[in-house]
């Protein structure tokens, strides 16, 4: 590539307002999520106000750690992947700012439907009809300013990043549809027009692809351009990056019946998203060990570099919480999972481990670059946010597995004539401690987003400019 | 009888393409094309807000 070429001048007003939005959603949805957890060791913290139940705040949680969060982590890191990999300026003129707003309004609407007791009951698809139709005119619209940027790209690959950033758009808008069709009866309520086992199927077909799609494609997407790009030096093998790229997509769409085991579904279809579940350790292992090995003969730079510590330890929360997935799978060991904290534990694996640390590391390269300062305003404070994260998510993920083996095996347990061992209080209280030590692990996780969060504001405000683009100026992101 | 030699085929005609693929992807041939796109994320350094110095270390690592 010729480096004499013109600049394309980069549009990041949006990515500048969405990667902000990440920090701030981040912290509000984290928060409730503490709240939450606090509200299982003491049940006096619901207020016995019915907007403040676990019912309700629960959902709330989901949809804005899931949505708010990571949506705007994604949408703002795929404006800028995009048009950096396409060297484009991004397409669709009004278009862009109303998917920042738009999106910011179903937040909004979410925030105050939810807790009010709005909700579809569809498993991170609560939200009710009118706010579905807005979420897909947005995502429509998200997807014309991608894809339109795609089109005006200067040479003739797109790169990888682009790809699973697409797949996770397209695939994401095919899951809402489906999943979200309705027959409404008034504003704010509505029946799915599928019932019984088929629901099951549908409902666990789109919250399998959302973890598919959503939580793995996109962030694949941020991982593929933010690793090797912090690292400075280009992923470990693109060709396998592709082989991982169609193996994933691939195999996904299968897996969801696994969350069905020993229901009404068929046994058949139980029986295939549970070999689809195994499959998909090749592909999700192959992409990990991708990322991962992009730093072989260079791992001395994760000794210096907190962001980029951040972006290898998601991989390999990524790598673990991938391997237990298909573990959970398999319909035996899942007979002992189902329905216990071990799911929950192997969720936020997932979440705070891979997606939560990837995004944290992609804000902390962004902000420096959208910001032009020369760098993060406090090295040492990512590093304590690093750490933060780490014992806050392994604290929440152990206590997770000892609660849910706990629960799994007392809930199994029976006497010589039949009758249960436990009453499930008894598998209540013995969870009572877990309950604490989940509690403190989420809390350090959520100190370490506000660490991040006074790091990017002093930052935005205060932070050292970046000088001339022709002096070599030394910069951490 | 019928749909089982539809599935039979269905996975088959996967098996093929998936093995396709990664012949196709991994043909010596286009070995280069591949290392080519692997820069991409950088090909833009030049020309924003990254120095000459930082441009080098991308290659030297790329041997």
């Amino acid at each position: 590539m010729d480096s004499q070429t013109q600049q394309p001048l980069y549009d990041y007003r949006a990515v500048k307002m969405f990667t902000v939005m990440a920090v701030v959603w981040g912290i509000v949805g984290m928060s409730v999520g503490v709240l939450i957890a606090a509200q299982l060791i003491w049940p006096v913290l619901n207020f016995d106000t019915p907007w403040l139940s676990f019912g309700r705040l629960r959902p709330l949680h989901t949809n804005a750690v899931i949505f708010a969060f990571g949506g705007c982590a994604l949408m703002g890191s795929s404006f800028y992947v995009v048009q950096r990999t396409c060297q484009a300026r991004l397409a669709g003129g009004p278009l862009i700012p109303f998917v920042f707003w738009g999106w910011q309004l179903v937040i909004v609407l979410a925030a105050i439907t939810l807790p009010m007791g709005y909700t579809s009951t569809k498993e991170y698809a609560e939200l009710e009809w009118p706010i579905d139709i807005l979420i897909t005119l947005v995502w429509v619209a998200y997807a014309i300013v991608f894809f339109g940027t795609i089109m005006k790209r200067r040479m003739s690959h797109i790169y990888v990043a682009n790809w699973f950033y697409g797949a996770f758009i397209i695939t994401v808008a095919v899951l809402h549809i489906v999943n979200s069709l309705a027959v409404p009866v008034s504003l704010t309520k509505s029946y799915s027009i599928y019932s019984g086992a088929v629901d099951a199927m549908v409902q666990w077909w789109y919250g399998h692809n959302a973890v598919g799609f959503y939580l793995t494609a996109g962030f694949l997407g941020m991982m593929y351009y933010f690793v090797p790009k912090q690292a400075g030096r280009p992923v470990y093998s693109y060709r396998l990056s592709i082989v991982h790229f169609w193996a994933l997509v691939s195999v996904y769409i299968w897996a969801g019946p696994h969350h069905l085991h020993y229901t009404a579904l068929p046994d058949w279809a139980q029986s295939l998203g549970m070999v689809m579940s195994l499959i998909l350790l090749a592909p999700s292992w192959g992409g990990m060990i991708n990322g991962m090995m992009t730093l072989s003969g260079a791992w001395h730079k994760l000794r210096t570099d907190p962001i980029l510590r951040f972006l290898v330890v998601s991989l390999s929360f990524y790598g673990m919480s991938t391997f237990e997935g298909p573990m959970m799978a398999i319909k035996t060991v899942n007979s002992l999972s189902h329905y216990t904290d071990w799911t929950i534990g192997h969720v936020h694996s997932g979440a705070l481990g891979w997606v939560a640390m990837i995004s944290i590391g992609t804000i902390y390269h962004l902000i420096p670059v959208l910001f032009e300062k020369e760098k993060m305003h406090s090295i040492p404070a990512i590093n304590l946010h690093f750490w933060l994260s780490t014992i806050g998510t392994v604290l929440y993920i152990a206590s997770m597995w000892v609660n849910g083996i706990v629960q799994g095996l007392m809930w199994r347990a029976y006497n010589s004539d039949g009758s249960l061992t436990y009453s499930f209080a008894e598998s209540v209280v013995a969870s009572h401690p877990g309950y604490i030590v989940r509690f403190i692990g989420g809390s350090i996780f959520l100190f370490g987003m506000l660490v991040m969060a006074w790091n990017v504001w002093q930052t935005i405000r205060n932070g050292e400019e970046l000088a001339a683009a022709s002096s070599p100026a030394e910069v951490a992101a | 009888m019928d749909q089982d030699n539809l599935r039979a085929i269905a996975t088959l005609l996967v098996f093929i393409t998936f093995i396709s693929l990664s012949v196709s992807v991994f043909r010596k041939s286009r070995k280069s094309y591949f290392e080519d796109a692997a820069l991409l994320p950088f090909a833009d350094d030049d020309i924003s807000r990254k120095r000459k110095s930082d441009a080098k270390d991308v290659e030297s690592h790329n041997e």
